[in-house]
């Protein structure tokens, strides 16, 4: 190697005082390959070297190895600084060719890797600094492998360390010998994850994507910390504006002055039957097969049908995962176990299972509060994917879930007063694949579920339906000033087969019928940069044993950006849902209802960390199915107490409902918080013409809630809610019938009584230890911290003399391990 | 599924666990709860009034063919009855109904309406006493005169009663007691005394039955075959205490018997 100077500075000169070998770059070194890199470089009054640059890269496919090594070993070299005329030393820059010889290059000393502890990822860019005999200073920086090198160092011992913000590090001390060459293994753990490094997965809160209206996108990385979810990622979704609270907290999704009925799940753009299990505890799909979970609310795509409410679309990880790692969690609730492995470059396999035991918790708190012999639900539920990237750039991927559910209320004795028992079992297949500009996706899901119920002998209530969903969509994101397109076809179909003959529930109802649903979807996206309209139109249709519909919905949105950060949107639309099986079984004559929904909001980033997204929507619900309240639902239902509509079912139901959703969000590295709030109103005019308010008319609802990381791996969190409280008809009276020998409620004026506001609040803590092959983490998830009686279903008394209000959860102290590799 | 949560905890029962604390009307019985051509029904009303504060009794008849009830066009004398109540058995009231009337392909569901308040709780009973009309319309809509009426020292009950016209419909008789418990087997007993309660009645149907007490506990009844048997348990200190036991055949049919413990 052969330094030479180009002058930068007059009339002293710097000269070098201590040469560093580079680390010659292993590949080029086996070829023979040599090169020259001029580099530029501040050379400080010191004799430092300061800021240093390629100004001259190497030739060839080596360039960018020559670059990085030539710039790691010019930051050690030591210089005697320029002088000025008055001979005081000064800081100067010049330029430095540093020449790569092959027969000269320096035998390496020290090899090894920086990896993150806990994890085992390795750590890329990371600055390794090697401090020898009579401190002499060598720096390397690990490659894209985490993999770093020191070549000619002097025998003697060394001190090495990682050195960057946000990270510690062990020190490895080592004796460096000639002729040999030690391996050592550094293991960095990011205890201040906000300085420094941003290849941290960044949780995206809020962003849409073309064409929703509103679209509240949750990334789950972090939102497993926030407070009051107990670490599940998709119940956070009840903490966002335009989601009513559901009595007891069973995760029913009631969105936009909609029934539980109207809203649907989705995995990867198939519907789902359930997504919560009993009690909302636990979602039946493990939060680390997600890559980000949206709620949206109204106004949504034309991909979407079938339903007048909102839609949660939980979306499954596209990308591989970037290392094997498995976990073990033990909570309060619940185990889950949890392995990802990749096999080979472009496939890997997940699995997770879990089982509940919060029966055995719960159990002595419910008898406490004296609800006569319920039996906390057990669960468990199990996912196993498999994905695989094409050499296409596509991706081909396989779920399979399955989820059990069980829940009981006993008699005194112990015995089985009614049991309620939910599964299901599906597999899924999804392929994605580019072609040309276009993307191409197909889903196809299939598998059993069953709903079953039973009081004693004599009583027994199933649903069993088998259902397919098939979906293929083409894609084209519009570029600037283009269209673009998104078309598409959603089948749904199989049989069902349902039996209620439950005592106090109406008359034997029991069916079984083959369905399809085809659908068709068209999207265009006119984009002219600043203006984007997007109308949209969907065929559906239902061919049943009982009856044959069929609708079309147009939809249109529209979004105008002003400047860099503030859009406006706003978005008008017909959603149609069809009578359940059960229904159009008991009146054939019934038909689709529909909502027209209009919306219109901004989204506003109003500072870096700071944005504001305001949306006010208005939902006309016409063709609205009522009658029947008297039957038997597995999950959907009115407040069990109140006035009942008995008659047949008919489409004589109006709704309507208007609000304006608030959300104010920051996030920086370090901090989660957002204040939801949500005004509303939410009405119902029954067959006869009666107004009422809609049963889970909320009118106002607030959501409070920060996450916070600290150092040395603490992060604190709380939330506050708060909702009003439902409407309900008071009972002014009651009839003894000697017949029956029951009570007839006699209830009062139409929704004249309130249930108490809702408020709670949560506080977590969470705590990482860092080892380094592994993690453990400790969480304590205080839920209803000041132990709030919340009415949350306003029951009676056998005899209703008193109201006897059923009040949700004390204070629970969930907490949990979770041991990670 | 709430519905069904909720609904499962409340089963059906007069109060808690068979006590009678506050004024109740416990049984309506119409003799024959079928009527057919020719029959002359007759209704007695069983009132228990624990507070011993004293009621005042109204009966009433509601034909309900889905618009209201039929009575209500008709003078109050003809559906309304104020009887009297001593021991808690009220005078037999004999609706003026005219079975030959009803077609013989027709029959008509009777509510039978029973309801005790306390004395000033009611004044729409000194209405029907005195005859005034304008109570009529009140009467003639039961649920909606219920909402209007306080909770607190009202009892309301419903019977529900079949007239055909045919006349070859099956009679249907109320059980028939016949042999009832010995009045020294519960008449004066000890404090915390277990009472064996022995009934055997007839009927053409099952029976179901309740037994209720003013104080004490009554546990509930052990049929085999016709004969019934229940057991009072004595409160620990002295008082006087009814005993009730109510039967009912499920097809409209129903019994009472009423007796009075002095606990010493």
């Amino acid at each position: 190697m052969v330094p030479a100077f180009a002058f930068a500075a007059e009339p002293t000169l710097p000269v070098v005082q201590e040469a560093v070998p580079p680390v010659y770059p292993v590949d080029a070194l086996a070829l023979g390959v040599e090169a020259t890199v001029v580099l530029e470089l501040e050379v400080e009054a010191t004799g430092r070297v300061g800021p240093a640059v390629v100004f001259t890269p190497a030739e060839g496919k080596f360039s960018d190895a020559f670059g990085t090594a030539a710039l790691q070993a010019i930051r050690a070299y030591r210089f005697e600084p320029a002088h000025d005329a008055s001979g005081a030393p000064v800081p100067s820059t010049i330029r430095y060719a540093l020449r790569f010889v092959a027969t000269q290059a320096a035998a390496i000393s020290v090899e090894g890797m920086v990896r993150e502890a806990g994890t085992r990822v390795p750590m890329a860019g990371v600055e390794v600094r090697a401090v020898g005999p009579r401190q002499a200073l060598r720096i390397a920086e690990s490659d894209a492998s985490g993999i770093w090198r020191f070549a000619g160092l002097p025998d003697g011992e060394w001190n090495i360390t990682v050195t960057a913000p946000g990270l510690d590090t062990e020190a490895a001390v080592l004796t460096i010998a000639t002729g040999r060459v030690a391996t050592v293994t550094l293991y960095a753990e990011r205890t201040r994850p906000w300085e420094g490094h941003t290849d941290l997965e960044i949780v995206v809160i809020g962003t849409r994507a073309a064409p929703e209206v509103t679209e509240r996108v949750l990334g789950p990385t972090e939102l497993r910390y926030l407070p009051g979810t107990n670490g599940d990622v998709i119940k956070v979704i009840q903490n966002l504006p335009g989601v009513a609270r559901s009595p007891l907290g069973i995760g029913q999704l009631l969105v936009r002055g909609t029934s539980p009925e109207d809203s649907a799940y989705f995995i990867d753009g198939t519907r789902v039957p359930i997504v919560f299990h009993f009690a909302g505890l636990a979602t039946v799909v493990n939060g680390d097969f997600l890559q980000e979970v949206s709620l949206l609310p109204g106004n949504y795509s034309a991909r979407y049908g079938r339903q007048l409410g909102g839609v949660v679309e939980l979306r499954t990880r596209e990308s591989l995962p970037d290392r094997d790692r498995a976990y073990l969690a033990i909570d309060l609730y619940q185990t889950t176990a949890f392995v990802e492995s990749k096999i080979g470059k472009h496939s890997a396999i997940s699995l997770s299972a879990r089982r509940s035991y919060i029966d055995a918790i719960l159990n002595p708190v419910l008898d406490g509060l004296d609800l006569g012999g319920v039996q906390a639900p057990r669960y468990y539920d199990g996912q196993l994917r498999i994905q695989t990237e094409r050499p296409s750039g596509g991706t081909v991927s396989g779920l399979f879930f399955g989820s059990d559910d069980s829940f009981r209320v006993l008699d005194d004795g112990e015995a089985e007063l009614f049991g309620l028992h939910v599964g299901f079992l599906k597999g899924q297949i999804n392929w994605s694949e580019p072609v040309g500009r276009w993307t191409a996706e197909t889903s196809l899901i299939s598998g059993p579920e069953v709903q079953t119920f039973a009081i004693g002998v004599d009583n027994e209530a199933y649903e069993k339906p088998w259902t397919c969903g098939f979906r293929h969509e083409w894609r084209l994101a519009p570029g600037y000033g283009g269209i673009g397109w998104r078309v598409g076809t959603d089948v749904a179909g199989g049989r069902y087969r349902w039996l209620f003959d439950v005592e106090g529930f109406g008359d034997v109802d029991q069916g079984d019928t083959a369905w399809t649903a085809p659908s068709f979807y068209v999207e265009p996206t006119l984009d002219s940069g600043a203006f984007e309209l997007t109308p949209g139109l969907r065929f559906d249709g239902l061919l049943s044993d009982d009856n044959d519909l069929s609708t079309i919905d147009p939809r249109v949105s529209v979004r105008l950006v002003l400047g860099d950060s503030l859009s406006l949107d706003g978005g008008f639309g017909k959603y149609s849902q069809f009578p359940t099986f059960r229904q159009s079984k008991e009146n054939p004559a019934l038909v689709q209802a529909d909502a027209i929904q209009t919306s219109i909001g901004f989204d506003w980033q109003i500072r870096t960390h700071w944005s504001l997204e305001v949306t006010a929507f208005e939902n006309h619900l016409r063709g609205l199915i009522v009658g029947r309240e008297d039957a038997f639902a597995f999950f959907t239902s009115p407040p069990p107490f109140g006035p009942v509509d008995t008659a047949s079912y008919r489409n004589d139901g109006l709704g309507h409902a208007v609000g304006l959703e608030s959300m104010l969000k920051l996030h920086t590295e370090r901090t989660v918080a957002w204040l939801a709030t949500t005004v509303q109103r939410a009405d119902r005019i029954d067959r006869f013409g009666h107004p009422s308010l809609f049963a889970y008319d909320q009118p106002f609802i607030l959501t409070a809630l920060v996450s916070h990381q600290l150092p040395r791996q603490w992060r604190l969190g709380s939330r506050v809610r708060y909702g009003s409280g439902n409407p309900y008809t008071p009972v002014q009276n009651r009839v003894w019938d000697l017949d029956s020998r029951t009570w007839i409620p006699i209830y009062g004026t139409p929704d004249s009584a309130r249930l108490s506001a809702y408020w709670q609040i949560d506080a977590r803590f969470d705590k990482d230890w860092v080892y380094r092959l592994w993690k453990l983490t400790f969480y304590l998830d205080l839920q209803n911290v000041t132990n709030r009686q919340n009415v949350e279903v306003i029951a009676y008394t056998t005899d209703y003399s008193a109201e006897s209000p059923i009040t949700g959860l004390p204070i629970i102290p969930a907490f949990g391990l979770r041991a990670e590799w | 599924m709430i519905a069904a949560f909720v609904h499962g905890c409340a089963l059906p029962s007069l109060g808690g666990g068979g006590e009678l604390d506050g004024l109740q009307v416990m049984s309506v019985v119409v003799d024959p709860p079928l009527i057919r051509p020719g029959d002359l029904p007759s209704a007695v009303a069983w009132v228990a009034d624990p507070t011993e504060e004293g009621f005042e009794l109204l009966l009433w008849t509601c034909t309900d063919l889905g618009q209201g009830c039929l009575e209500s066009g008709f003078p109050l004398a003809q559906w309304t009855n104020t009887p009297l109540v001593a021991d808690g058995r009220s005078e037999p009231w004999l609706p003026p109904l005219d079975t030959a009337a009803i077609p013989p392909d027709l029959t008509l569901t009777i509510n039978v309406f029973g309801l005790a308040c306390a004395p000033g709780v009611c004044p729409e009973i000194g209405l029907v006493r005195e005859h005034d009309s304008t109570v009529g319309d009140l009467l003639a809509d039961p649920f909606g005169f219920a909402r209007t009426l306080p909770m607190e020292g009202t009892s309301l009950v419903r019977r529900e009663v079949a007239a055909t016209g045919s006349p070859a419909t099956l009679e249907n008789r109320n059980p028939q007691v016949d042999e009832t418990p010995t009045a020294a087997s519960y008449s004066h007993v000890r404090t915390g005394a277990i009472v064996p309660l022995h009934f055997r009645l007839s009927d053409e149907t099952d029976m179901t039955s309740n037994g209720f007490a003013t104080c004490g506990t009554i546990a509930d009844g052990i049929w085999t075959g016709h004969d019934l048997d229940l057991t009072f348990t004595a409160p620990d200190a002295p008082a006087s205490c009814e005993i009730w036991v109510t039967i009912e055949d499920g097809t409209g049919g129903s019994a009472v018997w009423r007796g009075v413990s002095v606990i010493q």
